[in-house]
C-alpha cells in the first residue's frame, strides 16, 4: 500500500551563515491511510515546519518527502499547488474561510480549484456541508457562523475533494473546550467513516488523547513516536 | 467564473475603497470624452459659422485681400463675367456677390465704423443661410427699403427700426461720400461676426454708397459637399474660372488659424486627461496594493487549496479590471449622457462673448458640443487598459507571497 505520506531523512534550515535556524534535522516519518497522527511538542519544536512539508506548502532543504506516492522534491511552484489541489486537504487553527464566500462557495471552490470533474459541484459541496452537520446552512456568510461552524466549514472544504491527506494545523485552539471536543469527535467520525488520513498538530491534551498515534517533536527531531489504541 | 464571482466580491469589500478608485476612473473617461465632446463642437461650429455666415465653402475676392478683421480695401473691385457666372451655376449648388466694405455708421452724435456688406437680396440666402437670425423688423429687398442693422451696432447709436441711418464712406475712386438710409430691420444672428459690426446694405444701394458701377469684392459659394478635399478641389477650378488678379480662399484656409489653436487646445487636453489617467492608475495600484496587504492570509490559503501562482495574479488582475470596466462604462455612460444633453441644447456662450470685449470672430453664440462615438471607445479602453496595467504589480506581489507564511499571517 503507498504511504500517504512518507519522510526521509529531512532537514529544513532556515536562514544563513551564523543565523541559520535548523528547524527539522533528519527526521523520517511514514503516515499510512486512514492514520489519524497527532504531531506534538512544544513551540518551536517544528511542528509547523514539518506539517508545512508535508503539506506541500514548503520544500525541504534537504531529504525527501512523498505525498500520495509523489516525491515532492524538485517539484515546481505550479506543480506543487496542483498537488495540493488534488491530493491534500487543510484545516486552520483559525479555519481561514475566505470571507466573501458563503459556506457552500467556499467549499465549491475546493473543488473548483482541483482541476477534476465533480459533476455538480454545489450538490456535492451542499451534501458535504451536511455531513458535517451543517444541513441548510449553505448560504451563509463566514461572519454568520460560529466558530465550531466555520470549523466545520473548514473540515468540509478540506474532506470534500477526497483528498489522500488532511493537515490540520491545531485545528482546536481558537474553539472553547465544548466545541473542540464536537469537532474533535467529527474529525474522528469522519477518519473512520470516510477513511479520510489526517495529521493533526496540537498542544491540546484531549486532541493527543483522541489520536491513534502520537509523534512528539523537540528541537527538530522526533523524539517519541506512539501507537494507541 | 469562481474567480470572476470572488473579484468582483472582493471589489465590493472595502466599498469606500474601491467607491475613490471608481470616482478617478469616472472624472479621466468623463474628462477625454466631454473635453473632446466640447472641442469638437467647438471646431464644428467654428467651421459652420465660417461656411454659413462669413465665406461659404469658397470665395473669390481680389489677390492679397486681407485677413485682418474690419479691414476692406475697395480699390480692386471687381465684375462677374458671364463665363464665370455659366460656370458658377453649374458648379456650385449656390452662389451670391458681396461688396465689402467698412463705413461710418452715423445716428445723431454718436458714430462707429461698421462692416458694411453689400448684399444681393436675391441670392444671399442661399449661400448664407438665416435660420439662425432673429429680425426685427425686414430685411430688405432692395435699397429702397434701407439696410439691416446688427443688434450691438444698433444698440450702440440707439438706432430703432425707422430710424435714419448716415453711412459715411471713401468710395472706390476715394472720394468720400455719405448717404443717409433708413434702418428696414434690426438682427441678432448669434454670431459676433455679424452681431458686433454688421450692417447689412443691398447691392443697389452699396453700390450707389460707394460708387461701385456694378463692381464687387467677393464671390461666395456654397456646394453640396463641405469636404475639405471636394472644396480643395473646387477652390482650384474656381481660381482658374477667376481670373488672375483674384484669388480664391477657402474655408479651411479661412479657419485655419483657430483651428490650429483648436489643435494645440486637443493635445493640452490630452495632457490633462493623461495626468488624471494617472492619478487613476496610481489610485487603483494602491487599491489593489493595499487589497493584498490586507488579505495575506486569505492568499495563503488560498494557495494552500491549489491556487496557482498565475490564478492568484488573474484574480487580483481580475479585481483591478472590474474597477476599470465599472469605472469606465460608468464613466462613459454619464459622459455621453452629457455630451447627447448638450447636443440638442447647446450652450448659449452669448454672456461670455459679450464679456470678451471687441470679439468678432465668426462662432455661434450657441455652442451644441458633438458627439464622437470615438472618443467613447477610446476612453472606455484606456480606462480598463490604465486599470489592467495598475494592477500588475501589486497583483504579481501577491502571487509571489510564500504560501506557508502567507497562510499564517
Amino acid at each position: 500500500m503507498v504511504a500517504a505520506c512518507q519522510l526521509e531523512s529531512v532537514r529544513k534550515t532556515y536562514g544563513d551563515g551564523a543565523g541559520v535556524v535548523n528547524a527539522l534535522e533528519g527526521v523520517s516519518l511514514v503516515i499510512q491511510p486512514r492514520e489519524f497522527t497527532v504531531l506534538a511538542g512544544p513551540s518551536g519544536s517544528g511542528k509547523t515546519t514539518l506539517l508545512n512539508l508535508i503539506g506541500c506548502l514548503d520544500q525541504p532543504s534537504a531529504g525527501s518527502v512523498f505525498v500520495d506516492g509523489q516525491n515532492t522534491s524538485g517539484m515546481s511552484s505550479r506543480q506543487l499547488a496542483a498537488l495540493r489541489a488534488d491530493r491534500i486537504g487543510f484545516v486552520f487553527q483559525s479555519f481561514n474561510l475566505v470571507p466573501v464566500l458563503t459556506a457552500a462557495e467556499n467549499v465549491e471552490m475546493a473543488l473548483h480549484l482541483s482541476g477534476k470533474k465533480w459533476g455538480d459541484v454545489r450538490d456535492r459541496a451542499r451534501a458535504m456541508l451536511a455531513s458535517v452537520g451543517l444541513d441548510g446552512m449553505h448560504a451563509r456568510y463566514p461572519n454568520q457562523l460560529s466558530g465550531g461552524q466555520q470549523q466545520r466549514v473548514a473540515i468540509a472544504r478540506a474532506l470534500v475533494k477526497e483528498p489522500a491527506l488532511v493537515i490540520a494545523d491545531e485545528p482546536t485552539a481558537n474553539l472553547d473546550s465544548h466545541t473542540g471536543e464536537e469537532v474533535l469527535a467529527l474529525v474522528r467520525r469522519l477518519n473512520e467513516e470516510k477513511g479520510a488520513t489526517f495529521v493533526c498538530s496540537t498542544h491540546d491534551a484531549m486532541v493527543m488523547s483522541r489520536a491513534r498515534r502520537v509523534v512528539t517533536l523537540r528541537d527538530g527531531h522526533i523524539v517519541s513516536d506512539e501507537e494507541r489504541a | 467564473m469562481i474567480l470572476i464571482k470572488l473579484a468582483a466580491r472582493n471589489v465590493r469589500r472595502n466599498v469606500v475603497r474601491s467607491s475613490l478608485s471608481l470616482v478617478a476612473v469616472i472624472v479621466g473617461t468623463m474628462s477625454l470624452i466631454v473635453g473632446h465632446a466640447f472641442l469638437a463642437g467647438l471646431r464644428v461650429n467654428v467651421i459652420r459659422s465660417q461656411i454659413d455666415v462669413v465665406s461659404g465653402d469658397a470665395v473669390l475676392q481680389p489677390l492679397d485681400y486681407p485677413d485682418e478683421r474690419l479691414t476692406h480695401p475697395v480699390d480692386a473691385l471687381f465684375t462677374v463675367e458671364p463665363d464665370l457666372a455659366t460656370w458658377l451655376d453649374s458648379s456650385t449648388q449656390a452662389w451670391t456677390t458681396r461688396l465689402m466694405f467698412v463705413p461710418t455708421a452715423i445716428h445723431g452724435p454718436d458714430s462707429i465704423r461698421v462692416r458694411g456688406i453689400g448684399f444681393d437680396p436675391a441670392r444671399d440666402e442661399a449661400v448664407f443661410p438665416r435660420d439662425a437670425w432673429k429680425v426685427v423688423g425686414h430685411v430688405p429687398k432692395s435699397g429702397a427699403e434701407g439696410v439691416l442693422v446688427a443688434s450691438s451696432v444698433a444698440r450702440l447709436l440707439s438706432l430703432h427700426e425707422g430710424d435714419q441711418l448716415t453711412m459715411q464712406v471713401r468710395t472706390a475712386a476715394g472720394a468720400i461720400n455719405a448717404l443717409q438710409m433708413p434702418v428696414a430691420g434690426i438682427v441678432a444672428a448669434s454670431n459676433p461676426w455679424v452681431d458686433r459690426s454688421a450692417v447689412f446694405v443691398p447691392m443697389d444701394l452699396a453700390d450707389n454708397l460707394l460708387q461701385a458701377h456694378g463692381t464687387i469684392s467677393h464671390v461666395a459659394t456654397r456646394l453640396a459637399d463641405h469636404d475639405e478635399e471636394a472644396v480643395d478641389a473646387f477652390a482650384t477650378a474656381f481660381k482658374a474660372h477667376g481670373g488672375a488678379t483674384r484669388e480664391v480662399s477657402t474655408w479651411m484656409a479661412q479657419t485655419h488659424d483657430i483651428l490650429e489653436i483648436d489643435k494645440m487646445r486637443s493635445k493640452a487636453l490630452n495632457m490633462l486627461v493623461g495626468v488624471l489617467m494617472a492619478m487613476s492608475a496610481m489610485g487603483i495600484a494602491n487599491t489593489v496594493l493595499m487589497a493584498a496587504y490586507e488579505r495575506i492570509r486569505e492568499i495563503g490559503t488560498l494557495r494552500a487549496l491549489g491556487m496557482a501562482e498565475s490564478q492568484v495574479l488573474a484574480l487580483f488582475l481580475t479585481e483591478g479590471v472590474v474597477l476599470g470596466v465599472v469605472g469606465s462604462t460608468i464613466g462613459c455612460a454619464i459622459s455621453t449622457a452629457i455630451v447627447m444633453y448638450f447636443t440638442t441644447h447647446g450652450i448659449d456662450l452669448s454672456a461670455s462673448i459679450d464679456r470678451s470685449g471687441g470679439m468678432s470672430i465668426p462662432i455661434s453664440t450657441m455652442l451644441y458640443v458633438a458627439y464622437e462615438s470615438k472618443w467613447v471607445v477610446l476612453a472606455w479602453t484606456f480606462g480598463v487598459g490604465i486599470a489592467t496595467i495598475a494592477s500588475v504589480l501589486p497583483a504579481r506581489m501577491a502571487a509571489r507571497m510564500a504560501p506557508a507564511d502567507a497562510v499564517r499571517a
